[in-house]
């Protein structure tokens, strides 16, 4: 049990009121899609941000495709089911909807939400060649841009004091979600991965201030618990799962995992451990934002020239390394073409270096989780009979 | 005196699939029973029919068995099993049982295909599945056969019968029964249509293979679609190799896996007690 965690739920029941007063009383709220749109300068212009997106209901998903085809991303699709449906207190109260054009499905979608549903929206282009100087020099003027009209619709300009604030703010954030996720490293950890996701994607909706204090309430409490001594007789089996973008609402991998008894031990996923992984703002003015945002580990849509320069990679051979995974699940939803492009790659790759790789393509539907469940238990099976087999031989070596 | 050295050990396999449940009665290391019937809606119930009709050939009782595993997707409904293991890591295990130096598997059965490649000792390498449609299963074969009005059996010998493979450009069971309709209005023979369509599947199938890739040995053709002598020869030809299928029925492969389990982990915990 832990209590924090209680805390986050309401916070999170009381959080949709707490938007509608707040647009009583004047403020405007921006529903922000994509991990490269800097959430700092909403916040610095006294704007309300959250993150949209939603996953896991196919009944939404299904209802997407009156406006994009049924071969397109689930995860697109349910959002704009979302909207459709007119029921969701974030995408009710969103005043603008802002996206960094780096998923040319997103980038659609916004598109959607703005011809059918009369959103106003806001793009930010993300160049493709974010590695080289002329990359870096064109998102800053493309940051510069998006200021100006985010400082129209706030009413005020952007004022540096602000903006150094929401940047120490935002860096708190990812640097105590960082320290939630080090409990992973445990062998017992006090909290599941699963649990982890879920305070992320709370922190989407709640206001800064108020997940940073259930952040650090959180960390002192699991801190506090007492390690479990007792050591299992059972052959453990450390999971990294990366791939697609797992939205609020989309618990289906979590939940076959967690009823297989799987422990995840890190993930490379955006609403996940990429939400700060390498995003370091050094300097808190538009500049020192252009050049974070575009040296953070990158998501699968933005290529890297070669392998050796692919943070994306280096990052992922980090998280194996530091978190002792033992394989990797890459999980891709259908018609997720950028990561989808990267599966024989990252599998090429991986076996090189004789880590396990499995890929779960699958959708928000449920008829594929027994074929789920087989192929992680398959997986861990693997693992298990290598583990035994290297504690015989190392209990041989000792004799 | 242990268990171990108290005689005879029974062991059992229960391999539960979408289209039939099997099982399979060990004595030491020898099959003295087996038994296929259809899966029903009660899951459960239709591997206690598997593994009692496996226990009446055999001519022995449920209180007779040391251990037993359960596999297939209707494992998790096997309240009776001791223990319960993947049928990839089963199919492994009886293919090296009867082919020692099987070092590839591939597995089509009621509502998947797989390709899994192994060790020298029966041990899960590496494996892949087909997606989640039925394109390249044993339904999708049951879907063609009836769109042909013809038995599974029949469709097969008539793949030897054919001309030519006639293109079939949908491995979709949807999409290749009405692909199928049309080109029997146009007058195409039905041994040329069943040839082209154990291709297709044969194609589809060996892409899974590609996947894993080849790491030398025997290549052996599990499940119920390996009695398909009519995929099992567009396999053949596809791949440019032989495949193996065992000397009992194929479709017991999974079974067979999971009683050599049942075995192997019941004497590593009596050894475990004895030590």
């Amino acid at each position: 049990m832990i209590e924090t965690l209680g805390a986050y739920d309401e916070a999170l029941d009381r959080r949709p009121d707490e938007i509608v007063e707040a647009r009583r009383n004047g403020n405007k709220v921006v529903g922000i899609f994509c991990c490269y749109t800097p959430v700092e300068i909403v916040h610095a212009l006294g704007l309300i941000p959250v993150r949209l997106g939603w996953g896991g209901d196919d009944s939404l998903a299904e209802d997407g495709i009156e406006y994009i085809t049924n071969i397109q991303c689930p995860y697109v699709r349910q959002t704009i089911g979302v909207f459709k449906e007119g029921k969701n207190p974030y995408a009710v109260n969103t005043d603008l909807v802002a996206i960094s054009a780096v998923c040319l499905q997103e980038y659609r979608m916004v598109e959607v939400l703005k011809y059918y549903f009369g959103k106003e929206t806001l793009t930010l282009s993300v160049p493709k060649n974010f590695y080289l100087p002329e990359g870096q020099e064109f998102f800053l003027k493309e940051l510069e841009s998006f200021t100006g009209k985010l400082e129209i619709i706030a009413g005020r300009k952007l004022d540096q004091g602000q903006l150094r604030k929401s940047v120490a703010l935002y860096a708190e954030i990812r640097k105590k979600t960082a320290e939630l996720y080090e409990f992973l490293l445990l062998d017992n950890s006090p909290i599941r991965w699963g649990q982890i996701l879920k305070v992320i994607h709370a922190g989407f909706y709640l206001a800064p201030e108020t997940h940073l204090s259930l952040l650090k309430k959180l960390n002192q409490e699991l801190k506090a618990k007492p390690v479990s001594d007792k050591v299992k007789s059972i052959v453990k089996v450390r999971l990294l799962l990366a791939g697609s973008i797992i939205a609020p609402g989309n618990t289906k991998i979590i939940d076959v995992l967690e009823g297989l008894g799987v422990t995840v031990v890190a993930d490379d996923i955006c609403t996940g451990q990429r939400t700060f992984a390498g995003l370091v703002v050094k300097e808190p003015t538009l500049a020192g934002l252009a050049k974070a945002y575009l040296d953070r580990t990158p998501c699968a849509a933005q290529l890297y020239p070669t392998q050796e320069t692919d943070k994306r990679l280096i990052n992922l051979f980090d998280l194996i390394d530091r978190h002792r995974a033992d394989a990797v699940l890459y999980h891709t939803i259908r018609f997720c073409d950028p990561y989808t492009f990267r599966v024989e790659e990252n599998k090429a790759l991986l076996d090189a270096r004789e880590i396990p790789f499995l890929q779960l393509h699958t959708d928000y539907g449920v008829n594929d989780i027994g074929q789920l469940q087989t192929r992680i238990q398959a997986l861990v099976e693997i693992i298990k009979r290598k583990k035994k087999e290297a504690a015989h031989v190392g209990s041989q070596a000792a004799v | 005196m242990s268990q171990l050295n108290e005689g005879k050990l029974y062991f059992a396999g229960v391999d539960i699939g979408s289209n039939a449940a099997k099982s399979v009665i060990l004595a030491d290391d020898r099959i003295i029973g087996q038994a296929i019937v259809p899966t029903k809606a009660d899951v459960e119930k239709s591997g206690v029919t598997a593994l009692t009709a496996a226990l009446e050939s055999a001519g022995i009782s449920r209180d007779d068995l040391s251990y037993t595993v359960a596999t297939g997707y209707g494992r998790i409904s096997a309240s009776y099993a001791d223990e319960v293991i993947t049928e990839i890591t089963c199919h492994a295990k009886g293919a090296h049982y009867f082919f020692p130096n099987a070092r590839a598997i591939i597995d089509i059965g009621g509502q998947d295909s797989k390709a899994i490649k192994l060790d020298s000792n029966g041990n899960v390498v590496d494996f892949v599945m087909n997606d989640k449609c039925a394109a390249g299963t044993g339904k999708f074969l049951e879907v063609i056969a009836r769109a042909l009005e013809v038995s599974i059996d029949d469709l097969s010998r008539k793949t030897l019968a054919g001309d030519y493979a006639c293109p079939i450009n949908s491995t979709c069971a949807v999409f290749a029964e009405s692909e199928v309709i049309s080109l029997l209005a146009s007058g195409e023979k039905e041994e040329n249509i069943a040839k082209g369509l154990h291709y297709a599947v044969a194609k589809r199938v060996a892409s899974l293979f590609s996947r894993i890739g080849s790491n030398g040995g025997d290549r052996v053709f599990t499940g119920g679609v390996a009695k398909n002598v009519g995929l099992r020869s567009a396999l053949e030809e596809v791949l440019g190799s032989t495949l193996l299928v065992s000397p009992v029925d194929p479709q017991l492969n999974g079974a067979v896996g999971a009683a050599i389990l049942a075995r192997s982990n019941k004497l590593e915990e009596l050894e475990e007690v004895d030590d």
